[in-house]
């Protein structure tokens, strides 16, 4: 009963070829072979931001916060890079605070004592910024540096930082007088120097041996 | 003994097909056994049932069913005529058939009710359609199966998909154009709750439109080419429900009260929504089709990105 | 901690304090509790650098310690406080609606240095306060501390832990002392004797105020509340933020005045009810009439039509719980953020792939499970339509499929296939790519940045001639030869890069709101289900 269909071969094209316009013997357009695109188009574009004076308000917030941010104490900044030849007026200059010290003031009762960093004014015979920088560690002897602590202690201030966490696994680095030990330490930025110049974790050389100074 | 019975019980039976087909005329709209037998009260049941059994045989009686049960009606003496010639089978599946109006039947289900075997029900569908006394229609529940039904009948909405369906087509455009027709009318109302400053309680029920107000004003408004129900239009509602524009309530209502089934009825109002569109939907990455590729370094990255150039740029 | 949140707290640390805060803060984020040399060595940072860095992070409360059981100190960075940067000009200004510029500023210096004591955050702002007034006033210390107060009596500023005095063995600080804070003192104010106004800074001072520490002399008053350091209460802050989103769905949904009623009552469940109730305490609606704003004029019959409405209402925010004292209510408040997150999940649905996609998402948050014809006519689209939009959000895990066998055997003929939405999931992943893209945004902000570092810095450089100049009190002329010495096709590449820049810090916000909606959602649920 139902109706004839309206041309339902499946063998045969169901158009008039000629009237699409492609004549015989004309190749149809060959298939795209590019790949798809990296950032297909958006069908649906993103809702415009909220606008008004709160979002306005938050924004100035942001920004000022951002900027301000920059300026405490608190942004510590990376030490200048090592330039390769050493000038002179580099001792006077300063990218970032001129001693290890910390330059605000916590409140040490609420940090772990090891937290602290002792402050030493730089001796006459050297200078902070300038000392000899070496690659390799160099071990140095658990007296001398106990001798040394002892000198130094009697300095006003101080700059320097100590490395007593190698030696928490020791009892003795808890019975010890002082509260902190020192030594002698090179410039760290040599540390940071590494670590950024090439971008490796530079944990290789400090991994080898706990108990000596790191730099 | 048996025999003398069978002679009364043929002679009376001539007689009580007689009496049904003279009930029959004078109730054209077809007659309950029940009637047969307050007419004749002495005949047995077996009896009466046999008689009338032969009346559809012979195809001067249909069967029907309605509310109140089965009934018989004086054949339609054109269709009787058409019928002359057939076979009682295939009067009985014609019968089958028309009994099932303008919904249709399977022919798995014509043969279950008639007994008879499928390639007999086949042979007869085939007859019967060649005589157009009945025709195939596809139906949309299931696009392999067809339903048979009388020629000159107009398929029910179930068959070929309601008010939706247009040659078995579903009318995107037309459901669409529904869609925001009740939306508009249901907001309108909305709005002018609110603007009335009434009290909160009256402000609320009177944004309130049932169903039966919603397909009255579509049906006044005359966009649609098929009549449309009230179910077709809470069909209709509840995809704006879906949209999150509309919300539904369902309340106790009178039996009678128009526009209520089963003693309820379903109320609807337009609604705001409760958020602005996300933050996120706010910047492309949160659109982006390829986000999950997106890294720094990669070929799509943050800073290479060209929907964040493009919105930026916007 | 997934590496893309791993990554935001990097930039966000980078940005605001700097590489080596962000070496040390991430190393702790990604490998847990570290002791200090460990974190040195693994990070290639010297020992100083990183106990500067500690220094830091404990002080701006993203980082605890505790002593291990062998005796060392480790390091523990809290990831979520890390994320909590993004928000903290949310906080600021929030201060300032609640409690005005005092507010503000107090919160801003809270912020800006971690931990401050009543004293020094009073000075600060005072002197704050007194630049931003005319030349002869200045402000009153009181003043300050009086709003102060109200920021700890209404819990947005409490205070810190301090050190038990058992600590303190043979006169030598602990290896690493103990840090508690008693439940009934964190909201005390000490009672202060501060007198005295905020102080101008000289005109020939450069410094931009901001650096506090630079003065190593402590003063008398000091001494008064030593000890006693204040910080943000982040979860405040955020309970007002859902109050405050819970306020603005009822205000679309329904109107002002039902808004104004469900702010009252979530003002009196303030501080009775904890920031991870399910709902607050009942309130009365004789209690709520009591309480509402006094410039409210509605009458009780009319409060409790609303009270109905709010209660019989689709949304359920409000909830029946008596009939005592006028009828019992309360805030539903985890169906609230529920809700909230919901809606959340509907937006991006319907943004990224219309509305179409929205209705099907819709149909199946209520229908939770149906088949996919089911879905088609339901929803009343065609079956190839429904079929693709199911495939999309199938493929992006916002919509999951559920096999259900009708038979012993399996067998996909005999299978139910159905379509469901998984609430909490869902907001996991959107929650991960909401932190992802606010890293993008940086990122392309940072580039952005620094592909024009170069005009930047010449265009301060100017700025910084001319203002010189300007105080100098050069001519005109001289002035707009130095103007001109930025062209103006330049001067336009300037304004573009404002405007990105602008645009980028803006939607890093907005980003921010949507995931405080979907981090509350998820420990709503988180704390629900515990």
């Amino acid at each position: 009963m139902a109706g004839k269909g309206r041309g339902s071969g499946r063998g045969q094209l169901t158009f008039n070829v000629e009237a699409v316009g492609i004549t015989r013997g004309e190749a149809l357009p060959p298939p795209t072979l590019q790949p798809p695109p990296l950032f297909p188009n958006l069908e649906y574009k993103p809702v415009p931001l909220q606008t008004g004076e709160e979002v306005e308000y938050m924004l100035a917030l942001k920004q000022e916060l951002r900027g301000a941010m920059k300026t405490l104490p608190y942004f510590i900044k990376p030490a200048a890079p090592k330039k390769d030849v050493e000038r002179y007026s580099d001792k006077y200059q300063t990218s970032g605070p001129v001693d290890n010290a910390i330059d605000w003031q916590p409140d040490w009762r609420l940090l772990p004592r090891e937290l602290k960093i002792k402050v030493r004014k730089p001796q006459k015979d050297k200078s902070a910024v300038v000392l000899p920088k070496h690659k390799q560690r160099v071990p140095l002897d658990k007296e001398e540096i106990i001798k040394k602590l002892e000198n130094l202690e009697k300095k006003e201030e101080e700059v320097s930082s100590e490395e007593e966490e190698e030696n928490k696994e020791e009892e003795e680095e808890k019975e010890e007088g002082e509260e902190y030990d020192e030594e002698e330490h090179e410039e760290e930025t040599d540390y940071i120097m590494s670590y950024f110049d090439n971008g490796e974790d530079f944990g290789g050389d400090s991994d080898d041996n706990m108990d000596e100074a790191t730099y | 003994m048996s025999e003398a019975k069978v002679k009364q019980e043929g002679g009376e039976a001539a007689e009580i097909e007689n009496r049904v087909i003279e009930l029959c005329q004078q109730f054209p709209h077809g007659i309950t056994d029940q009637v047969i037998q307050n007419e004749m009260p002495h005949i047995e049941a077996k009896q009466r049932a046999m008689c009338i059994n032969r009346l559809l045989a012979t195809g001067q009686l249909d069967l029907l069913r309605s509310g109140a049960g089965l009934l018989y009606r004086l054949k339609d003496p054109q269709t009787a005529g058409k019928m002359k010639g057939s076979d009682n089978q295939e009067k009985l599946v014609y019968q089958i058939i028309e009994d099932a109006d303008n919904k249709g039947i399977w022919s798995r289900d014509i043969r279950y009710k008639s007994n008879l075997p499928l390639t007999e029900i086949n042979k007869i569908l085939k007859n019967l359609e060649s005589k157009k006394l009945i025709k195939a229609v596809k139906s949309v529940a299931a696009s392999k199966k067809k339903v048979y039904m009388l020629y000159n009948l107009q398929p029910d909405r179930s068959v070929t998909g309601g008010a939706w369906y247009s040659d078995q087509d579903f009318e995107s455009e037309f459901v669409e154009v529904l869609n925001q027709q009740c939306f508009k009318f249901l907001q309108t109302k909305a709005e002018a709750a609110r603007d009335s400053k009434q009290n909160p309680m009256i402000q609320r029920n009177s944004s309130f439109a049932s169903s039966h107000e919603v397909w009255k004003y579509i049906c006044e408004l005359g966009i649609s080419k098929v009549e449309l129900s009230m179910e077709d239009i809470e069909t209709i509602l509840n995809t704006l429900i879906y949209d999150g524009k509309v919300e539904m309530t369902i309340i106790a209502a009178k039996e009678g009260t128009v526009g209520s089934v089963d003693g309820q009825m379903k109320l609807y109002r337009g609604v705001n929504p409760i958020t602005q569109p996300a933050g996120l939907v706010r910047t492309p990455c949160g659109l982006c089709p390829v986000f999950d590729d997106c890294h720094e370094g990669g070929e799509i990255s943050p800073s290479n990105c060209i929907y964040m150039t493009d919105w930026l740029d916007f | 901690m997934s590496a893309v949140e791993s990554k935001l707290c990097s930039l966000l640390l980078q940005e605001h304090y700097g590489e080596i805060v962000d070496r040390v803060g991430t190393f702790l984020i990604r490998t847990g509790n570290q002791p200090l040399r460990v974190i040195a060595n693994e990070t290639g940072t010297s020992l100083d650098q990183v106990k500067k860095a500690l220094c830091v992070l404990i002080q701006h409360n993203l980082v605890t310690y505790q002593l291990n059981k062998r005796g060392f100190v480790e390091y523990k960075a809290h990831v979520d406080r890390f994320l909590r940067i993004l928000r903290y000009p949310r906080y600021i200004y929030t201060a300032k609606t609640l409690y005005g510029d005092t507010g503000e500023l107090i919160v801003e210096e809270l912020l800006l240095n971690g931990k401050m004591t009543l004293s020094a955050a009073v000075k600060k702002v005072a002197d704050r306060l007194t630049e931003t007034m005319e030349d002869s006033k200045s402000m009153e210390y009181s003043e300050v501390s009086a709003t102060f107060t109200h920021l700890a009596d209404t819990h947005f500023v409490q205070r810190c832990p301090t050190v038990q005095e058992k600590d303190a063995t043979e006169g030598r600080p602990p290896l690493a002392p103990t840090l508690q804070m008693n439940e009934k003192e964190m909201y005390i104010v000490p009672k202060l004797n501060m007198t005295g106004r905020g102080k101008r800074r000289r005109s020939s001072d450069d410094d931009d105020g901001g650096s506090q520490a630079k003065r190593p002399k402590k003063e008398a008053e000091d001494s008064q509340d030593d000890g006693v350091y204040w910080q943000v209460n982040t979860e405040r802050f955020h309970q007002h933020f859902r109050d405050q989103a819970i306020i603005s769905a009822v205000s679309n949904k329904m109107d002002q005045t039902s808004s104004e009623i469900v702010r009252t009552m979530l003002r009196m469940s303030e501080v009775t009810t904890s920031s991870s109730a399910a709902y607050t305490q009942p309130l009365s609606s004789n209690e709520i009439f009591r309480s509402l704003p006094t410039g409210y004029n509605i009458s009780k019959q009319v409060l409790d039509q609303y009270l109905t409405l709010l209660a019989d209402d689709p949304l359920e925010y409000v909830g029946r719980s008596g009939d005592s004292g006028g009828g019992m209510f309360v805030i539903n408040l985890h169906k609230a953020v529920a809700s909230l997150a919901t809606a959340t999940l509907e937006s991006l649905v319907q943004e990224r792939f219309g509305s179409r996609c929205a209705r099907i998402f819709r149909l199946l948050l209520r229908k939770r499970h149906l088949e996919q014809k089911q879905v088609e006519d339901f929803a009343m689209v065609p079956a190839k339509e429904a079929k693709e939009m199911l495939y999309k959000m199938l493929s992006q895990n916002l919509v999951s499929l559920q096999e259900i066998p009708k038979t012993p055997d399996h067998a996909p003929s005999r299978t139910f296939y159905l379509y469901t939405v998984n609430t909490l999931p869902c907001a996991r992943m959107l929650l991960q790519r909401c932190y992802k893209t606010v890293a993008n945004l940086i990122e392309r902000r940072q580039y952005d940045t620094k592909e024009n570092k170069r005009l930047l810095e010449k265009s301060q450089r100017i700025e910084a001639i001319i203002a010189s100049m300007q105080a100098t009190g050069a001519e005109e002329g001289q002035l707009q030869e130095i103007e001109e010495m930025i062209t103006a096709p330049e001067r336009q590449q300037l304004e573009s890069l404002k405007r990105n820049v602008n645009k980028l810090d803006a939607s890093e916000i907005q980003v921010d709101e949507t995931i405080f909606i979907l981090e509350s959602y998820i420990n709503s649920t988180k704390t629900k289900a515990g």
